[in-house]
C-alpha cells in the first residue's frame, strides 16, 4: 500500500473500523513511514479536538433522556391498572424511605465518635479530613489513623483515599466526597462518589445510605456517585455494581448494571458500558498499592486489553499514563510476552507509552526491545532511552527503522551494563 | 427485553410501555445527532427531539418495516427540524426557542474545566461543523454523538459503509483544512 492510500484510510483505521487485512497493510506501512505516522497522530489529535467539542453537547443525554421519557410517558397509551396504583403509591413509599434513611443516618451525632474502631485510614493521595464536633471544625487525619462508629470524613477536590473495615472490606473515597462511618459496615454518603469493596461472609449486611435510597451489598465491589439536583435534573444516585449484586428498597441490582436511585427506589438501569472506565477515577489509589498488587496488575491488563480495539481508545491511553511509572513493568512484560507479537498494532501502542514512562530501572529491558522484529518497535524503544538517558550515542529514528542496528544495540549493551552504568539495576 | 428493533416497534405497537423507553434509549443519540445537525447548537434541539418522539410514538403503525426504525426516526427528526425552520422564517420566536438554558451546554467547571481560549477554540470548530455540507455534518454527529460504527451509520442513512467512511474522511478534511490543530498554515 502507498502513501495516498494509506492517508485515505487513515480515518478508518483510527476508528478501529479497517478491514482486518487492510489493517495490517496500513500497519505495516506506518511501521516504515515516518510520513504516514505523523499523519495519523494529527488524525489522532483532530479527533480528539472533535470529541472534547461535542462533549458539552452529548452530555446532555442523560437529561435529555429522562426529558423524552417523561413526555413519553405522558403522551402513551392507558397503562394496567397495577403500574398506575404503583404510580400512586410512589410518593408515600418515598417518604417512608426517607423517614427510614433519616432515622438511619442520622441516629448518632454526626461526628461524634463512640465505641471501638471500625475502619482505618489506608491510603490517602493527599489531605482527608475528619469532622471534629465539638470545635466545630475539620482536621487532618493521619493515614493510619483509627475512626470509630460516629466518624466524619471527607476528601478534597484533589485528595482520594481508601479505608479498610475492620471486617476486611475496603471504602474508597473520590475528590471531594463526604461520608459518615455510621457503625461497622454501615457508611452515610452526603456528597460525592465512593467505591466499596465488600468482605463477604459477614453477618451484618454492608450498607451505604445515601438521601436518595439506600444500597445494601454482600460479597460485592460497587460504585455509588451522589449527585446533587441541578436545573434540569433530580438529585439522584448512580450505583454501578462492578461485581456481586446490590439492592435498593427490595430491587436486586446485578453486576454490569447501573441503576438511578431516586426516592429510595430504583428508577432507571442501564448496562454500565466500560467498568475499567467508570471505575478510572480509582486509578490513583490503586496506583498507591504498588505494582505487586493483585488489583493494581489486573487493573492495567484490563486497560491493555482495550489499547487498539477501541475508538475511544485514547482514553484507555490516558488511564494508563495517568497510573504512572507503576504501569511500566506491567506494559514491558506484556510487550516481551509472546501471546503480544500477534497483536502488532496493540504492542505498538503499548511500547510507546512504555518509552515515555518507563523509569530508570527498566532502561536495561529495553535493550531487546532495539532488535525486535517491528521496526517501529525498534525506533520507540530508542526513543524510550534516548529519554531516559539524554543520549542518542550518534542514532537517529531512521536508523532504527533500519534492518542493521547491530552496532547500535552494542553501544547501548556497553552503555547501559559497563560498570560504571547507572542504569545496571535490574527492576524488581 | 426485546432485542431488534423489529422487536421493539412489534411491543410498542402493542401498547406495551417499556419499549417505548426502550425505543427512546436506543435512538436517543441518532435523533439527538440529526437534530443538533440539522438545527446547530442554538437552535431548539433538545425540543425537536421530544417531538421527535412523540411524533413516531404516535405514527407507530405506519411502519410498516419495523427494522429500519433507526432511519425512519431519523427521517422524522430531520424532517420536523426542517419544517421548524421553515415556520421560523415566517413567524417571529417559537416558544421553544425562549425556553431557558434550552440549548447551553454545561460546560464544566472553570476552575477545573477548559479555559476560555480552549472554550473559544470548540466553539470556533463548533462553528466550522455547522457549516460543513448536510451529509458530511450528518455522518460526522452521529459518529461523535452516537457512537455509531459505520455499519449503524450506514443503516441510518441509507448508504453504504465506505460512503460512510468517505464522508467522515472527507469531513474531517475540511475541518482540518479550516481549523482543527493540524491546519496547514
Amino acid at each position: 500500500m502507498n502513501c495516498t492510500a494509506v492517508i485515505e484510510r487513515l480515518g478508518a483505521y483510527r476508528d478501529g473500523e479497517s478491514a482486518a487485512g487492510e489493517s495490517s497493510a496500513i500497519a505495516e506501512h506506518l511501521a516504515g513511514c515516518a510520513r504516514c505516522r505523523a499523519a495519523l497522530d494529527a488524525v489522532r489529535e483532530d479527533h480528539a479536538a472533535l470529541a472534547a467539542a461535542l462533549a458539552p453537547h452529548r452530555a446532555r443525554r442523560d437529561a435529555l433522556e429522562a426529558r423524552v421519557l417523561r413526555a413519553a410517558s405522558e403522551s402513551g397509551p392507558p397503562r394496567p391498572a397495577p403500574r398506575r396504583r404503583a404510580r400512586l403509591l410512589a410518593p408515600l413509599a418515598t417518604l417512608a424511605a426517607g423517614f427510614l434513611l433519616g432515622a438511619f443516618v442520622f441516629a448518632p451525632r454526626t461526628g461524634d465518635e463512640s465505641g471501638p474502631s471500625v475502619a482505618r485510614l489506608a491510603l490517602a493521595t493527599g489531605l482527608v479530613e475528619r469532622f471534629d464536633p465539638d470545635a466545630g471544625t475539620w482536621q487532618a487525619l493521619p493515614t493510619g489513623a483509627a475512626l470509630a462508629a460516629g466518624a466524619r470524613i471527607r476528601t478534597t477536590p484533589a485528595s482520594k483515599c481508601s479505608f479498610e473495615s475492620a471486617d476486611g472490606s475496603e471504602l474508597r473515597l473520590d475528590s471531594g466526597a463526604d461520608v459518615t462511618v455510621a457503625a461497622e459496615r454501615r457508611f452515610a454518603l452526603a456528597a460525592g462518589r465512593v467505591f466499596a469493596r465488600v468482605a463477604s461472609g459477614h453477618p451484618k449486611p454492608f450498607e451505604i445510605a445515601t438521601p436518595e435510597g439506600r444500597i445494601e451489598a454482600v460479597g460485592t465491589a460497587l460504585d455509588v456517585a451522589r449527585h446533587a439536583a441541578t436545573e434540569s435534573d433530580a438529585a439522584h444516585v448512580r450505583l454501578t455494581v462492578v461485581e456481586g449484586a446490590a439492592r435498593v428498597g427490595g430491587e436486586t441490582v446485578e453486576a454490569g448494571s447501573i441503576a438511578r436511585i431516586e426516592g429510595g427506589a430504583v428508577r432507571r438501569r442501564d448496562p454500565a458500558g466500560d467498568l475499567v472506565l467508570a471505575t478510572g477515577w480509582m486509578n490513583e489509589i490503586v496506583a498507591l498499592k504498588g505494582p505487586d498488587d493483585a488489583e493494581f496488575a489486573r487493573r492495567v491488563n484490563d486497560l491493555l486489553a482495550q489499547l487498539g480495539r477501541t475508538k475511544m481508545q485514547f482514553l484507555y491511553e490516558a488511564q494508563i499514563r495517568a497510573m504512572g511509572d507503576h504501569c511500566a513493568l506491567p506494559l514491558l512484560r506484556y510487550v516481551q510476552s509472546d501471546g503480544s507479537r500477534v497483536e502488532a498494532a496493540r504492542r505498538r501502542e503499548a511500547v510507546k507509552i512504555l518509552a515515555d514512562i518507563a523509569g530508570p530501572p527498566l532502561a536495561v529491558e529495553l535493550l531487546p526491545l532495539l532488535e525486535d522484529g517491528d521496526a517501529d518497535v525498534r525506533a520507540l524503544a530508542a526513543r524510550g532511552l534516548e529519554r531516559l538517558t539524554g543520549m542518542s550515542l550518534g542514532r537517529d529514528e531512521a536508523y532504527w527503522r533500519g534492518e542493521d542496528v547491530g552496532a547500535g544495540v552494542s553501544d547501548w549493551r556497553t552503555l547501559l551494563t559497563g560498570p560504571e552504568s547507572p542504569w545496571k539495576r535490574p527492576p524488581r | 427485553m426485546p432485542s431488534s428493533d423489529a422487536d421493539v416497534v412489534r411491543a410498542v405497537k402493542r401498547g406495551d410501555a417499556a419499549a417505548r423507553e426502550e425505543m427512546v434509549r436506543r435512538h436517543l443519540g441518532r435523533v439527538h445527532a440529526a437534530c443538533f445537525g440539522t438545527l446547530g447548537r442554538r437552535g431548539p434541539v433538545e425540543d425537536l427531539v421530544q417531538e421527535t418522539f412523540l411524533k413516531a410514538l404516535a405514527a407507530i403503525d405506519s411502519l410498516a418495516d419495523p427494522g429500519r426504525l433507526g432511519s425512519w426516526l431519523h427521517g422524522i427528526a430531520v424532517k420536523g427540524c426542517l419544517d421548524w425552520l421553515k415556520r421560523k422564517e415566517r413567524t417571529t420566536r417559537p416558544f421553544s426557542a425562549i425556553a431557558p438554558g434550552a440549548a447551553t451546554p454545561d460546560w464544566p467547571d472553570p476552575a477545573r474545566g477548559p479555559d476560555a481560549d480552549e472554550i473559544d477554540r470548540r466553539e470556533k470548530l463548533l462553528d466550522a461543523v455547522e457549516r460543513l455540507p448536510a451529509p458530511y455534518r450528518e455522518t460526522l454527529l452521529l459518529f461523535y454523538f452516537d457512537d455509531a460504527s459505520y455499519r449503524e451509520i450506514a443503516a441510518t442513512l441509507g448508504v453504504s459503509e465506505a460512503a460512510v467512511n468517505a464522508r467522515l474522511t472527507k469531513a474531517r478534511a475540511m475541518l482540518r483544512e479550516r481549523l482543527l490543530p493540524h491546519a496547514k498554515p
